[in-house]
């Protein structure tokens, strides 16, 4: 107790003495929110102290700020007051609201001054990831824990109803016909279904998204993010989809399912094929006892799926030297080889694992 | 009881139950607590222990967050909060219920208003309050928004107007101070109420999650439901529901405990209504 | 006996203000003064500097990502003109009704029913009190479980009744229901405990005088607990009716205000406009117009009860 009082007492005098000590590490804060179930938090802070290790002279902060909903609102509430955490891991739909807003700060002079160019910095992430964090002209966010859905099949009830665990679905067509073997009946009711999707919240917008885009269609117009689409074909063509499963193949769940009675009726052998996030991969990796398999979104037209999780931003009105430390940190985080995804950090590794997120 | 009554056997079975109704949901999370984590099951919702009991729940739990710390800070939150607020809801609830005024009925919607804001909307203003007055990531901060409780003075205020008035009136014939009154009388018989609204403030602000979520961000200032949520709210995906069920009890069960306690002195307080 | 504790108990009633400002009246409100003074002082901070900015928020219009503002009624107008703020009206008017009177009889029931001071008693108020307990961060999953289709707690032994899987929280014909249902567990216990604490200053020789005088059960209830219980019911109607708008993100966490807004009630519709769409404009008219008909419909609720207590028994 008295080592903690010294040890406070040294850190006021410090702070006392002002920008004159070359000692003070620079304090920042990094907000973030836990995407997936697990030690996250507690990885987290692993995480950053190890970081904290490498560089004495920076002394970072993980606070953990809830759901991504929470973490918004709690980074938005914490600008007004005129408390802007130095990074924030924000969901990638909230981006660009805070661009929009002008409240978070442009990457490009901070490549610049490491001698880089914007170009040959975002040539270290995978093309698909570009969208999120590089528009309107400047790098806005970096790709931090990024996901994508996932298709997720019980390989058991493959081979029980003649299926190939090695071709899963990849078309359409192919879906339907699976979802429709899988589904066992017994009279009206369903005691397994071939599919289940996700309706709570914005898991489902995703999923729509991602159907939308496997049709060949886009959510938004790319050149100006205000304008989403909600009638166009392709859109129309991925809600018929998931109707027909539903009322006309009657192989999913009516009503929605949450997320979580998605993960918990496919561990509970009551649901066939699910579509759930990469993030939950290796969560079902180490907890699904009958053997299972992975595909691709199938597709209509094309193979491509949405890109969501969160990205690393910065708020504006920081001071040059906690700009400069944040800006440490979320290079350090993001670094080629992913030190986020290292041994130490087995949960923290559950995004960035997939293939996607890592700098190539 | 009276077993012979036939309408008090009726309400015994209805009694039981709503117990039955009651206690089902909380029998449950006692059993998934120790149940050893089977994800391919579809017994997860059996109440009957079919299963050898295991802590291993309880150990991830445990292992999630900082207990110890998290228990600390979320005890000088409540007892601070709860402090405060006994003082300023007896005098105001006093003042309601006693005295008369000028414009006392406005006065007494005003404070009602408090109640009938929803919490979103007071996050940003109120954060903004707090760190003009210095008191961002501090325990503080987390509490004074609470100091003053409309609930409280609107509870403190029925519970003196339900005290017959031959108590204080025999008070100043005795020649007591209106201050003498209030500790000496009105406290002791209004004991029930302050019970009442101690319980309830405690079991509110050791459940909250938004504003200190808001107002702490230093990890040593954070408080249970934090640490709680950090484990048993992921935004994707799957549930660990044994996980769940023990980090609730952690969190829980000194409020359990307490409440058990505590709602002893509702009935001894007929002691104190003998006093006079 | 009764009535003369009626009257007493209702002679300090509200709106009996002084009408003569006489030297000991003034000595009065000066010491009332003293004695809000604690409260007010936070109340202004925490209370009233928030409703001054919604209210100016209310009617400030601004457009997302420009810095132009200019003022008039326009959040109002966008705010009645919104489909989704009149289903949500709906349907917390249908919540209010659900929640509010079961669980306030449930709850003088078992705090009539567990009064005396026996052991089994007192484990019975704690379990009817533990739903109160529960952290919303952990009740929300634990709900979820219970009203998980097939696997729950709920469909699991109904169907061992032979019943079929049911999509509680994801049919939109049911969901409201549902978080009715979880309403009512979670706040009987709650209202239980101020029914308890009110019981306590009733006097005992009360009952005794009646029974000598030859009352039923049924009779000392109508006649001595529920007149001398007024101010209590009073009081629990009135935060019965305030926390069905500003209390129930236990329940709006389970489904988000879905499936198709069949649960959106009034807190979550303003907590989207204001975190979700970054419509300040809208979420401050939406607070404004809900602080406005629960101050209205506390000052009826209580003028009515109040004077209830005065004129009865």
């Amino acid at each position: 107790m008295s080592r903690l009082a010294s040890a406070a007492l040294a850190a006021a005098l410090t702070f006392s003495l002002g920008s004159g000590a070359a000692l003070a590490a620079t304090e920042i804060e990094m907000f973030f929110p836990v995407p997936v179930e697990g030690k996250l938090a507690k990885e987290m802070k692993n995480l950053v102290d190890r970081f904290n290790a490498e560089h004495p002279d920076i002394k970072a902060t993980a606070v953990y700020t809830g759901s991504y909903d929470e973490t918004n609102i709690k980074t938005r509430a914490a600008i007004k007051a005129g408390r802007p955490p130095a990074a924030v891991i924000m969901s990638a739909n909230f981006v660009l609201e805070y661009q929009i807003n002008d409240e978070i700060q442009p990457l490009d002079p901070l490549v610049e001054a490491d001698g880089q160019t914007p170009d040959a910095f975002m040539a270290q992430f995978w093309p698909a990831l570009h969208g999120n964090a590089r528009f309107a002209e400047k790098i806005w966010a970096v790709p931090f824990h990024n996901s994508t859905p996932l298709l997720y099949f019980n390989a058991d009830h493959f081979r029980e109803v003649g299926l190939d665990p090695a071709n899963p679905p990849a078309t359409w067509a192919e879906w339907v016909d699976a979802a429709k073997k899988l589904t066992v009946r017994d009279g009206d009711s369903i005691k397994r279904y071939g599919l289940m999707i996700p309706g709570n919240y914005d898991y489902l917008g995703w999923i729509m998204t991602a159907l939308t885009m496997s049709n060949g269609g886009l959510y938004y117009n790319p050149a100006f993010g205000g304008e989403v689409y909600y009638d166009t074909p392709s859109m129309l063509g991925a809600l018929t989809l998931v109707d027909d499963m539903v009322r006309k193949h009657k192989v999913m769940p009516s009503g929605v399912t949450d997320g979580k009675a998605v993960s918990t009726g496919f561990f509970a052998g009551q649901a066939s094929m699910v579509l759930l996030s990469t993030g939950s991969l290796s969560f079902i990796r180490e907890n699904m006892k009958a053997d299972y398999g992975v595909a691709f979104v199938p597709r209509n037209l094309r193979n491509a799926v949405a890109i969501g999780g969160a990205s690393l931003i910065m708020p504006k009105g920081l001071t040059p030297e906690r700009q400069k430390a944040s800006w440490t940190l979320i290079k350090w985080l993001t670094a080629p080889g992913c030190p986020a995804s290292g041994a130490g950090s087995p949960a923290t590794s559950r995004r960035t694992r997939a293939p996607t997120t890592c700098r190539k | 009881m009276r077993r012979a009554d036939p309408s008090a056997l009726l309400a015994l079975a209805a009694l039981s139950a709503v117990v039955l109704v009651w206690s089902t949901p909380l029998l449950w999370m006692a059993v998934a607590s120790f149940r050893p984590q089977n994800f391919g099951g579809l017994d997860m919702a059996a109440l009957w222990p079919d299963f050898v009991p295991t802590l291993a729940n309880f150990v991830e739990a445990l292992e999630s967050a900082d207990f110890p710390l998290l228990y600390l800070n979320t005890v000088i939150v409540c007892a601070g909060t709860l402090g405060v607020q006994l003082v300023t809801v007896t005098l105001a609830g006093y003042a309601f219920a006693r005295l008369r005024f000028p414009g006392k009925e406005l006065v007494f919607y005003a404070f009602l208003l408090q109640l009938m804001l929803v919490p979103p909307i007071l996050i940003v203003p109120n954060l903004v309050t707090i760190t003009r007055l210095g008191l961002y990531d501090n325990l503080v901060g987390a509490m004074a928004p609470y100091f003053a409780s409309a609930f409280g003075v609107f509870l403190m205020r029925q519970t003196f107007r339900t005290i017959p008035k031959d108590f204080e009136e025999a008070a100043i014939v005795d020649g007591a101070t209106w201050w003498q009154l209030v500790w000496r009388v009105l406290i002791p018989l209004a004991r029930p109420g302050m019970i009442a609204f101690g319980i309830v403030s405690v079991v509110s602000h050791w459940n909250e999650f938004l504003w200190p979520l808001m107002v702490i961000s230093s990890p040593d200032n954070q408080t249970l439901t934090i640490g709680l949520a950090s484990f048993t709210r992921g935004a994707e995906s799957a549930s660990q529901w044994g996980v769940i069920a023990a980090g609730t009890f952690l969190v829980a069960a000194p409020l359990l405990l307490a409440f058990a306690l505590f709602q002893r002195q509702f009935v001894n307080s007929f002691l104190f209504s003998g006093v006079k | 006996m009764v009535a003369e504790a009626e009257g007493r108990a209702g002679a300090t009633g509200m709106g009996r203000t002084a009408r003569r400002v006489s030297a000991r009246g003034r000595a009065e409100a000066l010491r009332a003064g003293m004695l809000l003074a604690p409260s007010l002082v936070f109340l202004a901070a925490f209370t009233y500097w928030p409703i001054g900015q919604v209210l100016l928020q209310s009617f400030t219009i601004e457009t997302f990502g420009s810095k132009e503002v200019s003022f008039g009624a326009g959040n109002f107008e966008r705010l009645l003109a919104d489909a989704s703020f009149s289903r949500a009206l709906v349907n917390n008017v249908v919540y209010a009704l659900g929640t509010i009177v079961p669980s306030v009889v449930i709850a003088l029931a078992l705090a009539v029913g567990l009064q005396d001071a026996t052991r089994f008693n007192a484990t019975l108020r704690t379990i009817v009190f533990f739903p109160v307990l529960l952290p919303l961060v952990a009740a929300a999953a634990l709900f979820m479980f219970v009203f998980l289709p097939g696997i729950g707690l709920l469909d699991y032994y109904l169907g061992k009744l032979g019943a079929d899987n049911t999509n509680w929280l994801g049919d939109p014909d049911l969901a409201l229901w549902s978080l009715i249902a979880i309403t009512v567990w979670k706040n009987a216990g709650y209202y239980m405990l101020f029914f308890l604490a009110g019981l306590q200053s009733i006097p005992l020789d009360l009952y005794e005088a009646a029974r000598i005088e030859g009352a039923g059960p049924w009779a000392r209830f109508r006649r001595i607990t529920l007149p001398l219980l007024g101010p209590t019911t009073a009081f629990v109607l009135v935060i019965a009716l305030v926390n069905v708008i500003t209390q129930v993100d236990h329940v709006v966490v389970l489904t988000e205000g879905g499936p198709s807004d069949a649960t959106n009630l009034l807190l979550f519709y303003i907590y989207q406009q204001a975190h979700e769409n970054y419509d300040y404009g809208k979420a401050a008219a939406a607070t404004v117009l809900s602080v406005a008909g629960l101050l209205a419909l506390s000052f009826l609720s209580l003028r009515t009860l109040e004077r209830g207590i005065h004129y009865e028994a």
